[in-house]
C-alpha cells in the first residue's frame, strides 16, 4: 500500500557550507554499500583466496585498505574488515555473504555508518581537531585505516589517493551521531571554510 | 596622565607608531603595540596594581614573565571578565579593560588593609588555630568572612560567550621554549628534516634575547631571533607556536612517545576573537623526543619591605628597559648577591636612568665592576644588605645595612638579584627528581624522563654561548633519534655574556615584614614559626604556611622558603629537599579543558532514524545515555504529562500504539559455535532455540549478579541477533568480546554491533496485527498459527530487507519491525499512516515504562547490579544442564538466602495515595532504623488501567508475603504510605492478551 | 599514557578500558570446590607495585582485548600482546 520507500541519508539537511573559503570540502557518501566481513575460525587462507577470486583484492592483514574498481576492504581488527562498494546499498552485504558463505560472517553496515569524504587544502588541520591520530602523509599513507575516537565519537577513517593536489579521507561515524559529528567537524573547520561537494 | 616620563624615546620591541589605549580601574592610559599590560602600566607610571591576598598590602609588578606572583588583575568586563590574569603576560590590545583585585572600596584606600594591623594573628596556621570553634560558626560566619577578606579575583557569573577547542599534534621533536637554546635546537633539528614543534608562552620568540643587550653573529639578539623564526617558518615540517604554554608532561608509551598538554592563547591578545576563531585552543601534543629549553627565572631576595611596589627582579628591570622601552624608575638602586645584578646597573645607565647605588652582599665585588660603577657615579655598598624598603604606594626610600651601620637612600626603584632557578617543572611532572647544583646554587634537572633532554638555562647553563651550543646538540641528537642522521651542528658567535647565580636568600633582622611568598603573603616569620612548631619537612612547611600553593605555584618563592628552613634547622638545602611540581605549569582555564563540550554539546547526542518524525510530533524527549528518546506525545488540551501518558497507555491497550525502540542494543552473533557461545553467556539455553524463534535471556556477571537482559532471535543455524538494554549496549559488547577473545578463543563466533544498522519499532495492541497486514500486504502471514508469539522472520519488502519479531514488553499482542536505518524515517511515517484507521497512536518511553510495570517486567531500576536472577523472580531460568558466566558464584549460600529482597508488587492501601521509588519497606509501626529495613521500592507508575499508583519492589521473602501490609517509608519525598504486597503482575496476569 | 595496540598502533589511553589482572583463568566449573575456586579467582587479586600483566580493552579502536605489561609504579608500558592467543589464526 505504501509508496516506494525512500532512503534518508543521516546527513540530510545537515551539510551546509560553513565560513568562507574551501579549506575543506565535505561529500556525503550515502548509499555506499558497507559490510563487516569477519573470518570464521580456521578459514583465513580460504577466505583470502575467495576474495582474490571474486574481487581481485588481497585482503590486507593490518589497518589498511585495498581496493579494486568500486570495491574495497579496510582492515579494522584482526580477521575483520569493513568491506565497501560504491552505490552498493544493502544488496552488497547480501552478495558478499553469499560469496563468502561458510568462510566468513557478513553483517550489513550500509545504514549503520554515515560516511563523509573530506578533502581540501586544510583537511588535515581540520581533522587534527577531531581525531587523536597522526595524519602526516608519512605516517598515514594512502590506504591507511584507523578506528579511533573523534571528539568522543567512535569513527573509522581511511585515506584515499590524493585528488586535485589535496589529501582525501573518508570517515565513517555511527549513523545516530551524524548531527553531533557534523557539528564538531563544522565548528572546528569553520575557520578554513567548509564547502559541500556533490555526492559521488 | 601622560606616560612619557616613564617611556624611553627609543629602543625595544614596541612600535611607537602604534599607540594602544586601555583602561585600568576605569582610568584611561595608553601603551604601544608590543607592550604587555604590565609594561604599559609601568610606562604610564602606574606602580600599584593590586592588593595582596591576606594583608591587603599594595602591590606592584615584580617580574616580566609568567612567574609573576603579584600583578594579578581582572581583564575585560561582563561575560568575558577573566580574574587572576598576570599583567606581565597579558598582551596589550586597543581597548583593553583591566581592573585591580582584592581591594575595597578602592585600590588606593582599602579597608581590608586593617588585616595588616592585625597581622600578628594572621600568621601561618592562622586558619587552623583561629576558626576551630564553635563548629556552627564555620558555614555562617567564618567561611564568608574569610572568603571576602582573603581572596583573588571574582569570576564572571555569566556564560562565557567565546569558543574553546581542542586539537592534536604529533612530532619527532617538541621544543619547549623559544629562547636561544630552543631556537638553536629547532634550527638544527628542523634543517635535518625532523618534524619539529617549537612552543613559547610569549608572543614573540627569542626569550632573553629580547630582554638583554646581546649579539649573535654580529646581529642584535632580537633580530637574530626574528631571522631564526623566519627560517623555521619556511620549513614544511616545523611548526612555531607562539602564545603557547606547554603546561604538562604525561606518561609515555612503549615507543617512548610522550603526551604533553599545551594551551594556545589564540585570541587573548584581541578585543574579540576573529570569526570562527576560538579564544584558546588546548593541544595534546605527542612527541617522540622533547627538549626542554624553558629558561630560568630570577629569585627575589627576602628582606624588609621587599613586597613594596617598585621593588622588582633585576633581570625584569632590564626587560622593561630593553624590550619595552620603559623606565621603571627615575633613580634606582640595585641589590645583588653576585655579578648578575650589575648588568642592570649598566643597562639602566645606558638608558639614561640614574642608578644611585649598588648594594652587593659580597665583601669584595670584582674590581672591574667597581671601576664601572665609579665611572657612572654609582655608590657601591659592598658586604651590605638592604634591610627595608619604604613607601606603600611606591618605594621612596631604602635602608642599607653595612655591618652595624644603617644608611638611608632615596630611590624610587630597587632591582634585586638573588640568583636563578632553572624552569625544570616539566621534568618532574613525570617523576624526574631535581638535583642540587652548588655551581649555580639552584636545583637543576636530575634524572630525566625517558626521551627528554634539557638545554640552556633550564638545565642550569645560564650563559648565551652555552645555551646555543647545548640547544644545537640536543636538536641534533633528537633529530638523529628520529632517523635523521648526520645532522650538521651549527655554530654561532656570541657577544660576551656571563651569567652568575649565587645564593642570597634572606636578610635577617629586618625591621619590617620580609616576604617569601608574595602571592600568599608568607613571611620569613611564618617560616620560622613553622620551624618552631615542628613543620620542618618541605611538604609540611608548604601545607602549614601555604608557601608555594598560590596560583603561581611558588615559582619565585619555594626555594627561598626552603633555604630559610635549611638555615633555621642547620641543614643544607639538598637535605631539606624540594617539593614536586605538578601540571599545569601555569593556570589553564576550565573552559579550555571543556573545549566545545558545553551546553548541548556537553556530550555527543545519538538520534534515531525516526527522530525527525518524532520531532514533528512532540517536543518532549528524555536522555537515555547519549540517546534522545520521545518521552510522550502531548495532545492539545492535555493538562500534564500524566494525562498524556495515561491516554497513550489506554490507547495502546485498547487499539494500538507504535514506539521507537531503535536505541536498544543489537548485536549480530554469527559463527559455527554461536549457539554454544550464547549458552555460556546466558543463564538459559539458546543452542536449542529453533531458527525463526526468539527467546528472552538473562546474563550474569561472573560474580553471580545480573548484568543485562533482552531477547535474542535465531535468524539462521549460525546466526543470532541479541538485544540488550539501551543503557548496557556498550558494556555487553565489551563483555561478549571478552568472552570470545579471552575466555573461549577456541569457539568460532563473530560479533558485530548492529544497533545503528536497524531502525526498530514496537507495534503493540489489539490492532497491531491488522496494522502490519495492511502495511506489508501479503509479504508474510501473521496469523497466530503461522507467526505465533516469539516468532521471528527475515523478509524483503519493497526491495528492502526487514526483520519482524513477535515479542512484547507491554503484555499486549505486539511485534517489533526492523528496517535498515536509512529507511527508518520512511517506515515510521508508513506505520502511522497505515495505523490511522485502527486508531493507532505513537507512544513514548513513559507509557512504555508504565506498561512494563503493569506487567511486572524488570528494567534498569531492578537490574541495578545488586540483584540476582532469583531476586528478580527469574531463578528458574537458570539451566542446570550447562555452565554459564556467573552460574557458580550465583550459587553461593548468601545469594540463595530466602531472606534476600525479592521482586514483589505493591499498591497503596489507600488507592488514591502516591508511591515513591526509593521508599523503604518497614513493618507497620516499626521504628525507622536500619535493622527494621526490609527492602525498597524500585519502580513506580500511575496505572491508568488500575486507576492508581503501583510499584515494583525488592522485599525480604517477598513472594511468600503477598497480601501483607507494610509501610513504604520515603522521608525525603512523600513520608509514609501504607502499602499492600501483591503479585508483580498487575494487569492481565493470565497473559491472554499477549497471544491475541 | 599511550598503549601500543598490536593491530592499531600506539594510541592514547582514552581509547582503552582497564579490566585488571590478566592472570585470571576461569576455573573449572565442574570441580568439586568450584565455588571456592571461582571466589578466589573473582575476588582475590594481587595488586603488585611494579611490573604487572593486565587486561585492557581497545574499545575505541579494534575492540581487541590486550595483555599489557605495565609498571604500576611508573606507568611504563613494558609490552603489549593480543589476549586472543589461539582460535582465529589458521
Amino acid at each position: 500500500m505504501a509508496d516506494a520507500l525512500t532512503a534518508r541519508s543521516a546527513f540530510s539537511c545537515l551539510l551546509v557550507a560553513v565560513g568562507n573559503g574551501r579549506g575543506v570540502t565535505a561529500i556525503d557518501r550515502d548509499g555506499l554499500g558497507l559490510a563487516t566481513l569477519a573470518e570464521r575460525n580456521g578459514s583465513r587462507s580460504a577466505l583470502s583466496q575467495r576474495i582474490r577470486e571474486e574481487f581481485r583484492i588481497e585482503l590486507p592483514r593490518g589497518p589498511s585498505r585495498a581496493a579494486d574498481g568500486d570495491v574495497a576492504f579496510a582492515g579494522t581488527a584482526p580477521g575483520t574488515w569493513l568491506a565497501m562498494r560504491d552505490h552498493g546499498g544493502n544488496a552488497f552485504a547480501a552478495a558478499l555473504a553469499r560469496s563468502t558463505a561458510g568462510l566468513a560472517s557478513v553483517t550489513d553496515q550500509t545504514d549503520g555508518y554515515a560516511v563523509l569524504r573530506l578533502t581540501g587544502p586544510m583537511v588535515r588541520p581540520a581533522l587534527a581537531k577531531l581525531v587523536p591520530i597522526d595524519l602526516h602523509p608519512r605516517e598515514f599513507a594512502v590506504g591507511s585505516v584507523a578506528s579511533t575516537v573523534a571528539s568522543h565519537m567512535g569513527v573509522t577513517l581511511w585515506r584515499l589517493p590524493d585528488a586535485g593536489g589535496a589529501a582525501v579521507f573518508e570517515i565513517a561515524v555511527f549513523r545516530s551521531l551524524a548531527e553531533s559529528f557534523w557539528h564538531a567537524l563544522a565548528e572546528g573547520a569553520a575557520e578554513f571554510g567548509v564547502a559541500i561537494g556533490r555526492p559521488c | 596622565m601622560s606616560g612619557s616620563a616613564h617611556r624611553l624615546t627609543e629602543g625595544g620591541l614596541i612600535d611607537r607608531r602604534k599607540p594602544l589605549s586601555f583602561t585600568f580601574d576605569g582610568q584611561s592610559y595608553s601603551g604601544f603595540e608590543g607592550d604587555t599590560l604590565a609594561s604599559a602600566l609601568l610606562g604610564s607610571g602606574v606602580k600599584v596594581v593590586g592588593r595582596s591576598f591576606k594583608y591587603h598590602r599594595p602591590r606592584g609588578i615584580l617580574c616580566a614573565g609568567s612567574e609573576e606572583p603579584n600583578a594579578l588583575v581582572e581583564l575585560r568586563t561582563g561575560a568575558r571578565r577573566e580574574p587572576n590574569t598576570r599583567a606581565t603576560v597579558a598582551e596589550l590590545y586597543d581597548g583593553l579593560e583591566s581592573q585591580s583585585q582584592n581591594r575595597w572600596p578602592s585600590l588606593a584606600f582599602d579597608l581590608g588593609a586593617v588585616n595588616s594591623l592585625l597581622s600578628p594573628i594572621f600568621v601561618a596556621g592562622f586558619y587552623y588555630k583561629t576558626f576551630m570553634w564553635p563548629a556552627a560558626f564555620w558555614e555562617k560566619v567564618y567561611e564568608p568572612l574569610i572568603r571576602r577578606a582573603a581572596g583573588l579575583g571574582i569570576a564572571s557569573h555569566e556564560a562565557d560567550p567565546d569558543r574553546y577547542e581542542k586539537a592534536h599534534a604529533f612530532c619527532d621533536v617538541l621544543i619547549i621554549g623559544a629562547g636561544p637554546a630552543g631556537l638553536a635546537a629547532a634550527l638544527t633539528a628542523g634543517r635535518a628534516g625532523a618534524r619539529v614543534i617549537l612552543c613559547d608562552e610569549d608572543f614573540v620568540v627569542g626569550g632573553r634575547l629580547n630582554a638583554e643587550r646581546l649579539e649573535i653573529d654580529g646581529a642584535g639578539g632580537a633580530e637574530w631571533a626574528r631571522q631564526a623564526e623566519a627560517e623555521l617558518r619556511s620549513l614544511a615540517d616545523v611548526r612555531v607556536m607562539r602564545r603557547t604554554t606547554v603546561f604538562g608532561a604525561y606518561d609515555a608509551g612503549l615507543s617512548g612517545a610522550r603526551t604533553f598538554g599545551a594551551l594556545e592563547r589564540v585570541s587573548d591578545h584581541l578585543r574579540l576573537p576573529a570569526p570562527h576563531q576560538p579564544r584558546q585552543r588546548l593541544w595534546k601534543i605527542v612527541a617522540a623526543r622533547v627538549i626542554l629549553a624553558a629558561g630560568a627565572v630570577e629569585r627575589p631576595i627576602v628582606f624588609g619591605g621587599n613586597d613594596r611596589p617598585g621593588v622588582m627582579l633585576a633581570a625584569s628591570v632590564r626587560t622593561y628597559v630593553n624590550r619595552f622601552g620603559v623606565a621603571p624608575a627615575r633613580q634606582a638602586a640595585v641589590f645583588t648577591g653576585g655579578d648578575d645584578g650589575w648588568k642592570t646597573v649598566s643597562d639602566l645607565a645606558a638608558a639614561g636612568i640614574g642608578v644611585a647605588a649598588v648594594i652587593d652582599a659580597r665583601a669584595e665585588p670584582p674590581p672591574a665592576l667597581l671601576t664601572a660603577a665609579q665611572r657612572l657615579g654609582t655608590r657601591v655598598f659592598a658586604g651590605a644588605h638592604v634591610v627595608d624598603a619604604r613607601g606603600s604606594h611606591g618605594i621612596h626610600r631604602i635602608s642599607v645595612r653595612t655591618g652595624s651601620r644603617i644608611e638611608h637612600l632615596d630611590v624610587d626603584g630597587l632591582a634585586m638579584s638573588g640568583g636563578w632557578n632553572p624552569c625544570a617543572a616539566l621534568t618532574t611532572h613525570v617523576g624526574g627528581r631535581p638535583r642540587w647544583s652548588e655551581a649555580i646554587a639552584a636545583f637543576v634537572p636530575g634524572d630525566l624522563p625517558a626521551g627528554m633532554s634539557v638545554a640552556g638555562a633550564a638545565g642550569g647553563s645560564l650563559a648565551l654561548d652555552a645555551a646555543l651550543r647545548e640547544g644545537a646538540a640536543a636538536g641534533a641528537a633528537a633529530a638523529a633519534a628520529a632517523g635523521f642522521a648526520d645532522v650538521p651542528i651549527p655554530r654561532w658567535r656570541t657577544s660576551e655574556d656571563s651569567v652568575s647565580s649565587r645564593a642570597l636568600w634572606h636578610v635577617s633582622g629586618c625591621p619590617s615584614k620580609a616576604f617569601v611568598d608574595l602571592q600568599h603573603d608568607v613571611t620569613d616569620g611564618d617560616i620560622a614559626l613553622a620551624e618552631r612548631e615542628g613543620y620542618r619537612s618541605v611538604e609540611l612547611l608548604k601545607r602549614y604556611t601555604t608557601l608555594g600553593m598560590a596560583t603561581d605555584q611558588g615559582k619565585t618563592s619555594s626555594l627561598n622558603g626552603h633555604a630559610i628552613m635549611a638555615a633555621l634547622t642547620g641543614r643544607s638545602i639538598p637535605e631539606v629537599g624540594t617539593t614536586t611540581a605538578r601540571p599545569p605549569y601555569t593556570p589553564v582555564a576550565i573552559g579550555a579543558f571543556a573545549g566545545h563540550h558545553r551546553g548541548k554539546e556537553f556530550k555527543p547526542t545519538r538520534l534515531t532514524a525516526g527522530h525527525a518524525w518524532a520531532r514533528q510530533n512532540t517536543e518532549v524527549f528524555v536522555e537515555a545515555g547519549q540517546w534522545l528518546r520521545a518521552q510522550w506525545f502531548p495532545r492539545p488540551g492535555e493538562q500534564d504529562w500524566l494525562e498524556s501518558v495515561s491516554r497513550e497507555v489506554k490507547s495502546v491497550r485498547s487499539s494500538g500504539g507504535v514506539c521507537d525502540v531503535s536505541t536498544l542494543g543489537k548485536i549480530d552473533i554469527q559463527g559455527a559455535d554461536a549457539g554454544a557461545f550464547l549458552d555460556r553467556i546466558y543463564i538459559n539455553t539458546f543452542s536449542t532455540v529453533p531458527v525463526g524463534k526468539v527467546r528472552y535471556g538473562l546474563m550474569l556477571r561472573e560474580d553471580g549478579f545480573v548484568m543485562d537482559d533482552g531477547t535474542t532471535a535465531r535468524l539462521g543455524d549460525a546466526h543470532y541477533v541479541m538485544s540488550t538494554t539501551t543503557a548496557n549496549a556498550a558494556k555487553v559488547m565489551q563483555h561478549l568480546e571478552h568472552a570470545r577473545q579471552v575466555l573461549w578463543p577456541e569457539l568460532d563466533v563473530q560479533i558485530v554491533s548492529v544497533t545503528e544498522q536497524w531502525a526498530q519499532y514496537a507495534i503493540a495492541g489489539p490492532n497491531s496485527r491488522r496494522l502490519l497486514e495492511r502495511l506489508l500486504g501479503g509479504v508474510i502471514d501473521l496469523a497466530n498459527a503461522a507467526f505465533p508469539y516469539l516468532a521471528c522472520a527475515e523478509l524483503e519488502w519493497q526491495g528492502v530487507p526487514l526483520r519482524l519479531f513477535r515479542i512484547s514488553f507491554s503484555g499486549e499482542m505486539a511485534f517489533e519491525i526492523a528496517i535498515p536505518a536509512r529507511y527508518g524515517d520512511a517506515l515510521i511515517r508508513a506505520l502511522m499512516a497505515a495505523g490511522r484507521e485502527f486508531g493507532v497512536i505513537p507512544y513514548g518511553t513513559e507509557a512504555l515504562g508504565v506498561m512494563r510495570i503493569e506487567k511486572g517486567h524488570v528494567a534498569g531500576n531492578e537490574l541495578n547490579g545488586t540483584t540476582t536472577a532469583a531476586d528478580l523472580g527469574l531463578g528458574r531460568m537458570l539451566s542446570k544442564k550447562k555452565d554459564c558466566i556467573g552460574r557458580v558464584l550465583a550459587g553461593r549460600p548468601a545469594l540463595l538466602d530466602p531472606e534476600r529482597p525479592t521482586l514483589v508488587g505493591v499498591r497503596p492501601v489507600d488507592r488514591k495515595a502516591r508511591l515513591y521509588a526509593g521508599a523503604h519497606f518497614l513493618a507497620v509501626g516499626a521504628a525507622t532504623t536500619l535493622e527494621n529495613d526490609q527492602g525498597y521500592v524500585t519502580s513506580v507508575a500511575y496505572s491508568p488501567m488500575l486507576e492508581g499508583w503501583i510499584g515494583l519492589g525488592l522485599l525480604a521473602r517477598g513472594p511468600s508475603r503477598h497480601g501483607e501490609r507494610l509501610v513504604a517509608h520515603s522521608p525525603v519525598r512523600g513520608g509514609d504510605t501504607e502499602v499492600e504486597v501483591v503479585s508483580p503482575i498487575f494487569f492481565d496476569p493470565e497473559g491472554t492478551r499477549l497471544h491475541g | 599514557m599511550r598503549i601500543r595496540c598490536p593491530f592499531c598502533g600506539e594510541r592514547d589511553l582514552s581509547e582503552f578500558t582497564y579490566l585488571g589482572d590478566a592472570s585470571f583463568v576461569r576455573p573449572d566449573p565442574d570441580a568439586a570446590d568450584a565455588q571456592q575456586r571461582f571466589y578466589d579467582a573473582v575476588y582475590l587479586r594481587d595488586n603488585p607495585a611494579g611490573p604487572f600483566e593486565e587486561l585492557w580493552y581497545h574499545g575505541s579502536g579494534c575492540r581487541g582485548w590486550l595483555r599489557v605489561r605495565r609498571n604500576t609504579r611508573t606507568h611504563e608500558i613494558l609490552g603489549v600482546e593480543p589476549a586472543r592467543r589461539q582460535g582465529a589464526d589458521a
